[in-house]
């Protein structure tokens, strides 16, 4: 993630907020938010449709919230701790309605090992659906953890101040989240 | 655990992480995702501060299954554990008292009780009985067989003129430091406006009797032979009501 390329948003984000300007706001978040927000909601929740649909929310969960932002965190991490939330409520929503998870997990399982067959590690394009698959199977945090740090390219610190915990644990989550992955891709493969 | 053991771990799975890197890649809002929202946007009203947004937006709620139970549980515990408190209000609203002196209030109650017929016999030929007279305020006290003793001061002011605080026998020193306080508090708001006025000391009940609120009635003739119906706290010994009445005994 070029957070450099949002810096002018998040500039005019603080500006308008401070101008209580509120819409203003919303537009340059949503301006330049919604590829990085939209892709973190697709990918918790595995459907392209539902994460539009929750990336939407994000923003206007923010937009309501924006009264109460004081510039403490950056924009990105305020904004993010928003998404995490979101994305987290709802895949609890979809668990508690169906089993949809699990099937799609079950679609995207299948999507994979259709895939020519290749040693792990050898194609990329199947190294990323093998991670996706991963990904799906992990639990809902450590999803989150993985895709904010990594995907989305937010440093340990500010995941530290979302979750509310120390660098040191965030750090250690990782670790404990990479590990897993990669056991319940070697499961699968 | 520190940044480079982090490191060391990502090096070890850094195939993963560079698929971890790209998950997103191919994932972009549709071109109709800003409009979609701005539309919503303006369905919403004017987002305002929430009083209570700030308990929401900490990570408490966002954070693990355990921490979230440990933080219900814990404002449970605070809920409950105020519980106290909560009565302490209701009680004080009930008996009109501060929150601060529902204990001296409940022990003036229990000292009416007490002693409710000993404060009909108020007799000021009574050995038991002594006032101590100035130009505006009268204090008059009254010992009663158990021990107790009821304090009486008096001003010159007619709207609520009297109040009556018992001193028990077994007095505490919390409550001995309280009984200035009760007493001075009395006269706070009244003493300017009566003060060319003479008080004039009780010399009789007439009669006395408790009333369904649990607040005290009783007929009493002064000095110069007027009688009045007094209305009293029990719990603040204060006369919340005063009427000019026939001298007789029918309360």
């Amino acid at each position: 993630m070029k957070w450099e390329q949002l810096r002018p948003y998040d500039e005019t984000v603080r500006h308008t907020l401070a101008a209580r300007d509120f819409r203003g706001a919303l537009e340059a978040l949503v301006r330049g938010y919604q590829h990085v927000v939209v892709g973190f909601c697709t990918n918790m929740l595995g459907d392209t449709t539902q994460g539009e649909e929750v990336a939407q929310e994000v923003f206007l969960s923010a937009y309501r919230a924006m009264p109460g932002f004081r510039g403490q965190a950056s924009v990105r991490t305020w904004l993010f701790a928003i998404a995490r939330k979101q994305c987290l409520k709802a895949l609890r929503d979809r668990g508690r309605r169906s089993r949809l998870e699990h099937d799609q997990q079950q679609t995207i399982a299948s999507t994979v090992h259709r895939q020519p067959p290749a040693a792990e590690g050898e194609d990329p394009e199947v190294k990323l659906q093998l991670v996706k698959q991963g990904l799906s199977q992990l639990d809902k945090a450590q999803r989150a953890l993985l895709m904010m740090h990594y995907d989305t390219g937010l440093p340990v610190a500010e995941i530290a101040h979302i979750l509310g915990i120390s660098p040191v644990s965030v750090r250690r989550r990782l670790a404990r989240a990479l590990q897993r992955l990669r056991e319940v891709i070697r499961y699968d493969a | 655990m520190t940044p480079d053991e982090l490191n060391a771990h990502e090096e070890a799975n850094r195939e993963l992480v560079e698929a971890l890197r790209r998950v997103s890649q191919d994932t972009s809002a549709p071109p109709e995702f800003f409009q979609r929202v701005m539309a919503r946007a303006d369905q919403l009203s004017v987002p305002r501060r929430q009083l209570w947004g700030w308990l929401w937006q900490t990570p408490l709620w966002s954070t693990s299954a355990g921490l979230r139970l440990a933080g219900a549980a814990l404002f449970v515990l605070a809920i409950i554990g105020a519980i106290p408190q909560y009565m302490a209000w209701i009680n004080a609203y009930v008996m009109g008292v501060p929150t601060d002196t529902i204990y001296q209030a409940r022990v003036q109650e229990q000292l009416w009780k007490k002693n409710f017929t000993c404060a009909t016999q108020i007799d000021h030929t009574s050995s038991n009985y002594a006032a101590i007279m100035g130009e505006d305020i009268v204090v008059v006290t009254w010992a009663c067989p158990s021990g107790d003793v009821l304090v009486t001061v008096e001003s010159s002011n007619e709207r609520a003129s009297r109040r009556s605080v018992w001193v028990p026998l077994d007095v505490r020193q919390p409550f001995t430091q309280q009984l200035p306080r009760l007493l001075l508090s009395a006269y706070a708001d009244e003493g300017e406006q009566f003060a060319n006025k003479r008080a004039e000391p009780m010399v009789e009940v007439l009669c006395q009797r408790w009333l369904p609120n649990r607040f005290i009635k009783r007929r009493i003739q002064l000095a110069d032979g007027d009688c009045f119906d007094e209305i009293i706290n029990p719990r603040t010994g204060q006369v919340v009501q005063r009427q000019k009445a026939p001298c007789d005994r029918g309360c």
